[in-house]
């Protein structure tokens, strides 16, 4: 599906992360939003269409605003929801539908007291009925019961994937937004006290206050932009909810459609891509995502990504910002925003150099990737 | 949901069958009448054909542990359920998967394909939870 025309992202936007009591999700997303609409120098007047993603009350955000947008949607809040979002946006946008749209990601996770897992988290196939009784929630549990697999199968090791949390520290402290900065070594990480084993402490994301805004218009537009456009080169989905949560392949076949696609469509391999984005909820994600979208040979992420492949003097830089595990678990949105800012060479100490084409990638069960790039198709 | 102390499962009139079948100390699971396919969720319509028929069928009980993990986390302050604790996921020798903890072996030597049984487990006058235990041996 390629096309002549493309989507361009013209501002970014963020809050601070972390524990905002006087705040919530809605009031974390105008401020987020007004912190993208000064990047990109545009008036709240200039935004016709708009997509929420985690703010619950969308009236009062639209009457706060005072935007009057032609194209609206709000999507549910799962972080598999971003990718989707985004790409609806970008479509919405070649389409005609609307020329400039905002997108905003309002969280109070953290002040609200979020849980993932227990009897409020609806998580689960039946989980009323077949998970509860059984002691059995939360998503986190059920990246160990894929990761416990994959250790069997592939003879990984926890000490192996400590490298993902390491390495996204190390980039956290580059970062000052990032609400951990302290580094930390492989010890740490087999030293922290399990969660649901083999998943440690540092294997989980850091759940927190927060809001991320992104605005997109046409390519053709984004010429006259204030900032220099990070244009979406490529856009792709596939999903596989009607597998369940258990997936025998680690959701591969699933990201394998999806890499294809955005592949095709940016015109562009694994080795033009110079700083990658994955969706790290939890650290063994980033392994699935690594041999699902092709960057590294199937079971064999265990080994691949020592030696600091994924920090920022190696292969791929990953998660720049920090990641959900370090900066902040903004569910996506903040990692999509770095990935502008990575092809702005906005990053200071934490910048990739010649960052021309970075990579969103999102496991699933909605699998999502975003190429963008610095230049327009 | 504060008075929780044990984690009984909700039972409507889709699931009923399989709980009322589990008290008897049957593992049961209902088939798909247009396309066979046995599943192991209690909804109306088979997500493979949309046939809104099928049939409760009885199971062997035999499976292997597909996955298993430990908490260590509680994430179910008002139960009795205390940490740590397993939870394995059992491929069902028929197919379907169910999530269910491994009893009498310790937790720490599950392993992935071991072979499990069905072990009911009763809770209540309506309720038995389907639990497995290893097939051939116990710790």
């Amino acid at each position: 599906m390629k096309n002549s025309q493309s989507a361009a992202v013209i501002g970014v936007g963020s809050t601070a992360f972390g524990n905002f009591p006087e705040e919530d999700a809605t009031t974390l997303g105008i401020a987020a939003l007004h912190s993208a609409l000064q990047d990109a120098g545009l008036q709240m007047q200039d935004i016709d269409g708009l997509i929420l993603h985690r703010v619950a009350d969308y009236q009062r955000f639209v009457r706060t605003t005072g935007l009057q947008p032609r194209f609206m949607n709000t999507v549910p809040g799962q972080g598999r929801m971003t990718g989707v979002a985004i790409q609806a946006a970008a479509s919405a946008i070649l389409s005609g539908a609307a020329k400039t749209i905002a997108l905003v990601h309002g969280n109070d996770g953290r002040s609200v007291g979020a849980r993932y897992g227990g009897l409020t988290d609806r998580y689960g196939t039946g989980a009323e009925q077949l998970w509860f009784p059984y002691g059995m929630t939360s998503p986190g549990a059920v990246n160990a019961l894929q990761f416990q697999r994959h250790m069997k199968k592939y003879g990984t090791t926890s000490e192996q994937l400590a490298a993902v949390a390491v390495a996204f520290r190390k980039h956290a402290g580059l970062n000052p937004l990032a609400v951990m900065q302290k580094p930390i070594t492989v010890e740490d990480h087999q030293n922290s006290r399990f969660i649901c084993e083999p998943l440690h402490l540092l294997d989980y994301c850091l759940i927190n206050d927060g809001g991320v805004a992104m605005i997109l218009t046409s390519a053709e537009r984004a010429r006259d932009a204030k900032q220099p456009a990070a244009y979406l080169r490529g856009f792709a989905m596939a999903s596989r909810l009607s597998e369940g949560e258990f997936s025998d392949d680690f959701g591969r076949e699933c990201m394998r459609k999806v890499a294809d696609d955005v592949f095709a469509m940016a015109g562009v391999g694994p080795e033009d891509i110079n700083a990658l984005m994955i969706y790290d909820n939890f650290s063994p994600s980033v392994m699935f995502n690594l041999e699902g979208y092709g960057f590294c040979p199937v079971g064999e992420s265990g080994r691949w990504i020592q030696d600091g492949r994924l920090e920022l003097t190696g292969q791929y830089p990953t998660n720049t910002n920090g990641g959900h595990l370090s900066e902040s678990y903004m569910q996506g949105w903040s990692l999509n925003v770095e990935a502008v800012r990575q092809i702005r060479a906005d990053c200071g100490a934490r910048q990739v150099p010649d960052a021309h084409f970075v990579q969103y990638l999102s496991g699933g069960p909605i699998s999502t990737s975003i190429i963008y790039g610095s230049q327009p198709v | 949901m504060s008075e929780l102390k044990t984690l009984q499962p909700v039972v409507d009139a889709l699931s009923r069958p399989f709980w009322q079948a589990a008290r008897a100390h049957h593992l049961v699971l209902p088939r798909c009448e247009g396309c066979q396919t046995l599943r192991a969720h209690f909804e109306r319509w088979c997500a493979v054909c949309g046939d809104e028929h099928f049939q409760w069928e009885r199971l062997s009980g035999r499976g292997k542990v597909w996955s298993h993990c430990i908490f260590h986390r509680i994430y179910f302050p008002s139960s009795d359920l205390k940490v740590p604790y397993n939870v394995a996921v059992v491929a069902l020798e028929e197919g379907p998967r169910l999530i269910s903890n491994i009893v009498g072996i310790d937790s720490q030597f599950i392993e992935i394909d071991m072979p499990v049984i069905v072990h009911f487990e009763d809770m209540t006058e309506e309720i038995s939870l389907v639990k497995f235990k290893p097939l051939h041996f116990s710790v």
